[in-house]
Order: C-alpha cells, then sequence, then structure tokens
C-alpha cells in the first residue's frame, strides 16, 4: 500500500539536498570568483566536464553486439557527420535521433 | 582606441531579453523529444508504483533531478530509512558541486532570478549553457534554458502519469540525450582554449565509467577538477 505522506518526507529530503548541492557550491566560489585559479577552472573546466558527460552517456554502447551497438553507432555518425558538415548543433541531434528511431523501430528483430 | 570602439559596437549589438528568451527555448528543442520521453517514463514509474498522477508533476517542480527521483519513489516504496534517502541524494547529485565552477550564474541579474537559475542547475542547462561566450549566452538565455528544460521534464511526467503505458514508452527518443552531449563535447573542445582539459576528461571519465560506474560522474568530475587545479598551481609557481 503506497504511503502518501513517507513519499512526501522523501521528496522533501532529496528536494533540500539537491537544491543544497546546488546553491552552496556558488556561495562558497563566489568570494574566490577573481582568484586565478578558479578564473582558469571557469574557463578550462566546460570541455573536460562535457567529455566525461559524453562518455556517460556513450557507457552502455555494446560494440560486440550489432543488434543493439548498431543502431548507437549510425545514430553517432550522422549526429557527428552532419555537425561537422553543416556546424549545426539541432540539426545533428534531431536528424541522428530521427534516424536512430527509425533504425530501432523499423529494422526487424532491434525493436525490444 | 580601436578596441574600446569594438567593445562598444559589440554592447549594441547585445540580444534584446525577447531575443535571448526565444534562443534560450530555441536550445533546448532539439533534445526537448528525450526531455519529454524520459519524463514520460518517470510519469509512469510514478503510477505504476501505486501512486497518484499529480507526484509526478511535484518531484518535477520540487526536486527536479532526472534519475534522482525514479530512486526516491523506490526508496519511498521499498521502505528505506530517511538517512538512506538523504545519502542517496548526496551521492547521485554532488556532481553538481562541480558545475559551479564553470556555470554562468553570474550573468544571470537579480536575487530571485539567480535562485531560480541554482535551483534548475541540471546536466542538461549546464551542458547547454556553460563555455559559451557573455555576448552569445547572456542570463536571460540561461535562465530560458533552465526554465525550458524544466518546462519539458514536468510536461513528460505529466503525459507519462496520465497517459499511461500508451505514452510512458517512446523507443529510441533517449537517443537525443546523448547525441547532445556528444556534440555539444566536440563543440566545446574546438572552442577549448588548449587541449589538455578535454585530454584529461578523456581519461578520467574512462577510467570512472570503468572503475566506478555507479559515480562515474561524481568521480570523473572530482578527479578533473583536482588535475586541473594541481597543474595550474605547479605552473604558477614554475613561472
Amino acid at each position: 500500500m503506497p504511503d502518501d505522506s513517507r513519499l512526501l518526507a522523501v521528496m522533501v529530503i532529496g528536494a533540500v539536498i539537491t537544491f543544497g548541492l546546488r546553491t552552496i557550491p556558488f556561495a562558497a566560489i563566489a568570494p574566490m570568483r577573481r582568484s586565478p585559479v578558479v578564473q582558469h577552472l571557469s574557463l578550462a573546466m566546460p570541455a573536460g566536464v562535457l567529455t566525461i558527460l559524453a562518455i556517460y552517456f556513450l557507457r552502455d554502447i555494446d560494440l560486440t553486439d550489432a543488434r543493439s551497438g548498431g543502431p548507437q553507432i549510425v545514430g553517432l555518425l550522422v549526429a557527428v557527420g552532419l555537425w561537422r558538415w553543416r556546424g549545426d548543433v539541432s540539426l545533428a541531434i534531431v536528424a541522428s535521433t530521427a534516424t536512430y528511431m527509425l533504425v530501432v523501430n523499423l529494422v526487424p528483430g532491434l525493436h525490444t | 582606441m580601436i578596441l574600446g570602439l569594438v567593445n562598444s559596437t559589440l554592447a549594441l549589438m547585445e540580444m534584446t531579453p525577447a531575443e535571448a528568451v526565444r534562443g534560450g527555448v530555441q536550445d533546448t528543442l532539439p533534445f526537448a523529444l528525450a526531455i519529454v520521453a524520459f519524463g514520460a517514463a518517470f510519469g509512469l514509474h510514478v503510477t505504476e508504483s501505486g501512486f497518484a498522477w499529480w507526484w509526478a508533476p511535484a518531484f518535477g517542480i520540487f526536486v527536479f533531478a532526472g534519475s534522482l527521483e525514479f530512486l526516491l519513489v523506490d526508496l519511498a516504496l521499498g521502505g528505506a530509512s530517511l538517512a538512506t534517502v538523504a545519502l542517496t541524494s548526496l551521492l547521485v547529485n554532488s556532481r553538481h558541486a562541480f558545475y559551479a565552477l564553470s556555470h554562468p550564474l553570474h550573468r544571470v541579474r537579480g536575487r530571485r532570478a539567480r535562485a531560480y537559475a541554482m535551483y534548475a542547475m541540471t546536466d542538461d542547462s549546464y551542458a547547454l549553457t556553460t563555455g559559451r561566450p557573455p555576448e552569445d549566452m547572456p542570463g536571460s538565455r540561461v535562465l530560458a534554458v533552465s526554465a525550458a528544460v524544466q518546462a519539458w521534464w514536468v510536461a513528460g511526467g505529466l503525459l507519462g502519469a496520465l497517459g499511461g503505458a500508451a505514452l510512458g514508452d517512446i523507443e529510441g527518443a533517449e537517443f537525443a540525450l546523448t547525441a547532445t552531449f556528444v556534440i555539444l563535447a566536440l563543440q566545446a573542445c574546438r572552442t577549448a582554449p588548449d587541449r589538455v582539459a578535454p585530454i584529461i576528461g578523456l581519461v578520467c571519465g574512462l577510467l570512472a565509467v570503468v572503475l566506478v560506474p555507479a559515480q562515474a560522474l561524481l568521480v570523473g568530475s572530482g578527479a578533473l577538477v583536482l588535475i586541473l587545479t594541481l597543474m595550474f598551481l605547479r605552473g604558477s609557481t614554475h613561472a
């Protein structure tokens, strides 16, 4: 039997901690905003963090299994190819996702 | 003199608030379908767990933290202690602490607007706004990106909770998240000041995914901050 008061307590704790994790670091670095090391990190970090996020989203690609890995490789080739060719982020995302969805839903044996 | 002229011309060309808001919403459009699909899966998870539909938008509005929201519902259902809930929330979202170092929050004007931008800082809004020049990503556009991402997420939750299984599983839409983060990473590497941070990020990311899969983002970005800081401090004492 689901318990609403329990879920409310869980939601409030999750919300407070998440909010704290998103706000306290900003307050902590505010006085150091002009320090050389924070200035350096603010410029150097984006490319590094985005690389880590990209690897994180790529982690489940199974290169040994053509049925699960294949559509993702095709989608990524379309994404990177379009981005390099046209330099348009939106186009690359939309076209590669459409390609991926078509491959997964239309090629027999791939639909899970 | 000439530089001053160029700077003031640039200031004149700064986008209007309306343009910034439109631009911010447009930034989120390409992967809106992925956010809506992920949100719908969450909405479905809420109702399939036996809770009322309105819990889905409530979580999207008050917690607004994709994967943690799934875990919170499971923890509530499984009767986990509130200490476990707190620890899980801390572990899953600690990575956000490192985003503060390179999030363009300082461009957002006004106390309430700033509070909202912090509250709504997710992987998605961080990735779409970080590392872009101020004339391209002013504070109002940062706010618009955050609000649009949250609106897509809440809408998805409502769809999944009310529409049920028919809408809760759009096969393949989740690929937009992968494509977005890969393209944004390539874009950021192209405009990065040098190749150092991308290479360290690559090594930290790969090691973290292999060695600590459950905490890969936290450990990977923590290691990145540590290494970049140490390298900078060493470099500045040598110079």
